[in-house]
């Protein structure tokens, strides 16, 4: 018994004290793939997208959120369908900022959290509407499993679990998975804000939105490790250091703090290795268990006019790494990851 | 001229008490809120049941942006923590964009399961505000506060405790 509470006790002295360093940067090469030179017809054109995710096919799909609509690539960058559309009715999606909205299984199905109204919408991979249904909160990740179980990040200041899972139909099953704070509040609610991704083993990786830490579930929800990476220097300056902890927030769960870090997306390609995208130039890689391996700024080919808020790669060996800039909507391959 | 003045009598007598800071209640939604109709599992439909003091009714038609739906639930999971006796609470959901399972699905994940339902909500479509409408009525089902346009959550949660709490006076 004191061996647990010994090891609670460390576990939980490492997640107080974080890790601040600097890191390096890395050039790691990017390849367009869908330009904004390609984008000169209307049709072409992407506003504002919000999300990205890689189906078994190597096809790219994109939740084009300016556009209320899902473009489909090839690898290529050849647009090859487009899907959903803005207003209501069945298949409507509603813009609604930047979620990471967007989900593809196995057999290459295709789900949208539409976080405006908020629901989940079903399509097939040629785009036929299939079904939705409706959530009581927005969310801020969406992730499917092999069984074609819906893993959902809520965003709601209310404590409650960390994921929610729901069948293909959309009948609500299960939820699981400790918040960092849980007290209610406006800042507790933007630190509890998560997204989550499946390796091919059915495990869930779940990273925070602002703390540094990767969390490992194993297909029976049950939380496997925590890890944590570290804080790169140059975001966090002394005063938000000084206030940049689980105490504080826990204590202050109203307050007004801009946290250092914003993790925009996690992804796992068919090998088991992790990537999180952080504050638009940054990636971390993690191994099957969640450690970190690797942690580095890159080099955009616009520098920081580049504002890449995704990084997706699939789970079939065909499937590459992408990144999504949302400013351009321009998209290029991380060849190297 | 006289008639003229004992209607207007009658129509301030109606209302004398109401708490009007969140719009004025009117005549045609009293009258539209006792058409809503809730759907029962046996398939029956049925009128909003009122509480022995005060009904709290928020009907939800679609949810917006611009209004996040998880706060106005918070708003109510408020409320009704400083319910007293004979105050009801319903949240229901049109039945022409929620289906049977989303309500399941809100009864599993939200507190309140009991106070959650679904029904035809179309009789008040034209006093929805953001796709959502929040009233209070009385014992006898008559309006005596509604929600206005643009009002803050902490606004209605304010106006409307006060009038839980005067209740209970």
């Amino acid at each position: 018994m004191n061996t647990i509470l010994g090891l609670t006790l460390i576990c939980r002295l490492a997640l107080g004290a974080q890790t601040i360093s600097t890191i390096p940067e890395t050039q790691i090469r990017l390849r367009p793939v869908y330009l904004s030179s390609q984008q000169q017809e209307a049709r072409f054109k992407l506003v504002a997208p919000a999300a990205i995710a890689v189906g078994r096919s190597g096809n790219i799909y994109l939740f084009d959120d300016g556009n209320s609509r899902i473009v489909k690539l090839d690898a290529r960058g050849r647009v090859i369908g487009e899907f959903g559309q803005p207003g209501s009715g069945p298949g409507a999606v509603r813009s609604g900022g930047l979620n990471d909205s967007i989900a593809v299984d196995d057999d290459e199905n295709v789900y949208v959290s539409d976080p405006a109204t908020p629901k989940i919408l079903i399509f097939n991979s040629d785009g036929t509407f299939q079904r939705s249904f409706r959530l009581p909160f927005p969310v801020t990740s969406i992730a499917v499993n092999r069984k074609h179980e819906i893993f959902v990040t809520p965003n709601v200041s209310r404590p409650t679990e960390l994921i929610f899972v729901f069948s293909e139909t959309g009948r609500f099953l299960r939820r699981f998975g400790e918040r960092l704070i849980k007290s209610p509040g406006s800042l507790a609610r933007n630190m509890n804000l998560a997204v989550a991704a499946f390796d091919a083993n059915n495990n869930l990786f779940v990273a925070f939105r602002s703390w540094p830490v990767i969390r490992k579930y194993s297909p029976d929800d049950k939380l496997v490790t925590e890890n944590q990476f570290t804080i790169p220097a140059e975001l966090i300056d002394e005063s938000q250091r000084k206030n940049y902890s689980l105490e504080f927030f826990a204590k202050y769960p109203d307050s007004a703090f801009t946290p250092p870090i914003i993790t925009h997306s996690i992804s796992i390609n068919p090998r088991g290795a992790g990537y999180l995208l952080l504050n638009a130039h940054s990636i971390v890689v993690f191994g099957p268990s969640g450690k970190v391996t690797r942690q580095f700024h890159f080099l955009a080919p616009r520098g920081r006019e580049n504002v890449f808020i995704r990084l997706a790669t699939g789970l079939s060996a065909r499937a590459r790494a992408y990144v999504l800039d949302t400013r351009s909507g321009e998209i290029y391959e991380a060849s190297e990851l | 001229m006289f008639a003229k003045l004992i209607s207007l009598l009658a129509v301030t007598a109606l209302f004398a008490g109401c708490h009007v800071s969140g719009g004025s209640p009117s005549r045609e939604l009293a009258s539209d809120i006792t058409r809503v109709k809730l759907n029962h599992p046996s398939g029956d439909k049925a009128p909003i049941p009122l509480g022995d003091r005060m009904t709290i009714v928020n009907l939800f038609d679609e949810f917006s942006t611009g209004c996040p739906t998880g706060n106005r639930f918070e708003t109510m999971e408020r409320l009704n923590s400083l319910r007293q006796a004979g105050t009801a609470i319903m949240l229901i959901f049109s039945d022409k964009h929620f289906s049977a399972q989303d309500l399941e699905n809100f009864k599993a994940i939200l507190p309140m399961a009991d106070s959650l339902g679904r029904g035809d909500i179309e009789p008040v479509r034209p006093h929805l505000t953001d796709g959502k409408l929040l009233v209070v009525l009385d014992s006898k089902g008559r309006v005596i506060w509604q929600e206005k346009a643009h009002t803050s959550e902490q606004q209605v949660f304010s106006e409307i405790s006060s009038l839980i709490y005067s209740a209970s006076k």
